[in-house]
């Protein structure tokens, strides 16, 4: 009956996505989106409101995975910004979030469309780190084919880059 | 009251209707731009996004994660991969010029004013190191930065990026880097690589192909096609706005380079048989314009290429009048070397004559009046006649001559 309690006084605000699914999510968690969070800062959107936030370009399965993701990162500090010199590093993604990336490569896709819509920075560096690890270390021949992308070169433009990118190939 | 509430709740729903719509269509703009991807669907039948359809932002973050040296590895994949990649490599190459004045600000805040206490300074080494990277990039920036600027290629080597923000990171962290040889014999290996190849290897066809594009702008400016503004060239006669451009194509065929260049020339003119020459990666913009822009490039391409051919005779026609100039002037030089010669010798040969003749004259003076003495006076006069050996010889044959007429 406390946590029930406890729900109750959370506020919660209804989320309506691009299907018109509307999910009911704890305002602090739709705050993890700086998109929203503005959003009702703004327009000082009072906390009892009963009207659904539209999100026209997510889904209903994208959008459940963003609450998710969401939900798990809730008590996570704010992300701090990064030192421009430092190196990227593409190695540290928690094991929930590199279960939670394994998805089909559509999913990912427009889980990072969604973020960056959202404004999510924790859920998009980790999307992001996932697609620069699905790329590192292929040959360009690998990588169309895990992209599915067509190669539309002709054999005299694709041997002009091969030769411009032969500099520091050992002989 | 509960009306006016209504009408403000309905409100900002209107208005966060507005932004979501408004902030999805930005989202968007990247969406429709591309047909590269094979056309792929999910379970549902709708069509997956590709990697390369993804929002300039993200796609910016995403290689924000890979080294220049993968990104540089990520051109061949298709055209828009190396668009990408390329525009990435030179937003790197100038990064990295700012992230060093920076770091050279920095230091150089630091250090003291004076030589001698600037040598012993904890940040003399970071100065060294700042001031040898700074002259591989001026070099590097020299090599590449004038054809980055016109578009004809990109910052090609990534490696010597990633090599460069290394030493910048390091010289940034670390209180006592390195000996400055140390921390930049690869950063030296490798940027002389890429110097090396380039100047070697692609810079003879970058400056073909800004000559041939340079050629296509200015055959543009007149009515009549490139190619028939070059074949009038060959002509004897040809028309006044045809041989200007005509001959601007010659000068920038002979700044291009001479003999030595023409078999570069040759196989550039190969290569570029179907590959939009006047910048295979500038062309690769207007790909995506549409089909009319597409066909215009290839026309454009094909105006190139005959263009290309027709300056390539053109210089090969050129190239051999000029040796058989050149040979003609040598052989016109021997001559009058020869002639010249000539010339001497006889000139030295009548002042011998002339000499000859002087002195025969003045013997023949002198034999008469000899002979007018001789006629006079006894025998002992000879001695005085015979005084020399040769004169007497002279005198005695042409005493006999004239002895031999009066007869």
């Amino acid at each position: 009956s406390q946590l029930s309690n406890q729900r109750a006084a959370m506020p919660n605000i209804k989320l309506q996505s691009s299907d018109n699914e509307i999910f009911e999510v704890e305002l602090e968690i739709a705050k993890q989106s700086n998109t929203i969070k503005t959003m009702l800062e703004d327009l000082s959107v009072s906390d009892d409101s009963d009207d659904p936030v539209p999100l026209p370009n997510v889904n209903a399965a994208i959008l459940k995975k963003v609450i998710a993701w969401c939900t798990h990162h809730k008590d996570d500090p704010p992300p701090v910004e990064e030192d421009e010199y430092k190196e990227r590093r593409t190695d540290d993604i928690p094991t929930w979030d590199l279960e939670f990336m394994k998805v089909d490569q559509g999913t990912l896709f427009e889980i990072i469309l969604a973020s960056n819509y959202l404004d999510i920075k924790g859920l998009l560096d980790v999307a992001c780190k996932t697609v620069a690890n699905m790329i590192k270390g292929k040959s360009p021949e690998e990588i169309r084919k895990t992209f599915n992308i067509k190669c539309d070169f002709t054999a005299e433009e694709l041997e002009q880059v091969r030769k411009e990118n032969e500099w520091c190939e050992e002989k | 009251k509960e009306i006016k509430s209504t009408d403000l709740s309905l409100n900002s729903f209107r208005a966060i209707k507005l932004i979501m719509q408004s902030r999805s269509s930005n989202c968007n703009s990247n969406a429709d731009s591309s047909s590269l991807l094979l056309e792929a669907a999910d379970s549902s039948g709708n069509r997956m996004v590709g990697l390369f359809e993804l929002p300039d932002l993200v796609l910016d973050k995403i290689f924000s994660y890979l080294s220049y040296a993968t990104i540089s590895q990520l051109r061949p994949v298709s055209r828009q991969a190396n668009q990408l990649c390329e525009r990435r490599l030179n937003r790197g190459f100038y990064k990295l010029e700012r992230t060093l004045q920076d770091s050279q600000r920095f230091v150089k805040a630091k250090l003291p004013r004076r030589e001698s206490e600037r040598k012993q300074h904890p940040f003399s080494r970071h100065s060294e190191i700042l001031s040898a990277v700074d002259t591989r990039v001026s070099l590097l920036g020299m090599t590449y930065v004038k054809h980055m600027q016109f578009g004809r290629c990109c910052f090609i080597p990534g490696r010597v990026l990633d090599e460069l923000f290394r030493i910048l990171r390091t010289v940034r962290a670390t209180v006592e880097p390195p000996r400055a040889h140390e921390l930049l014999h690869e950063l030296r290996d490798l940027s002389s690589m890429a110097m090396e190849h380039f100047e070697e290897q692609i810079e003879p066809l970058v400056k073909i192909d800004a000559a041939t594009a340079a050629a296509a702008a200015a055959a543009s400016q007149h009515s009549l096609p490139v190619y028939a503004a070059v074949g009038s060239a060959s002509a004897a006669q040809p028309a006044c706005s045809h041989s200007h451009s005509s001959s601007s194509l010659l000068s920038l065929m002979a700044a291009a380079g001479d003999q030595r260049q023409l078999s570069r020339l040759a196989a550039a003119a190969a290569a570029s048989a179907t590959t939009a020459a006047p910048g295979a990666v500038a062309g690769s913009n207007s790909a995506t314009a549409g089909p009319d822009a597409a066909a215009a490039a290839n026309d454009d391409r094909q105006c190139v290429q005959r263009l290309l051919g027709e300056i390539l005779s053109l210089k090969a026609t050129v190239c051999s009048n000029s040796a058989a100039v050149k040979q003609l002037r040598l052989n016109l030089a021997s001559h009058e070397r020869s002639s010249r010669q000539t010339i001497n010798q006889l000139k030295t040969r009548i002042a011998s004559l002339e000499q000859k003749l002087a002195a025969k004259s003045a013997v023949v003076e002198g034999g008469a009046e000899t002979e007018a003495a001789a006629a006079t006076s006894s025998s002992p006069n000879r001695k005085r006649c015979s005084t020399s050996a040769t004169d007497g010889q002279q005198l005695a044959k042409t005493l006999l001559g004239k002895r031999r007429k009066k007869d």
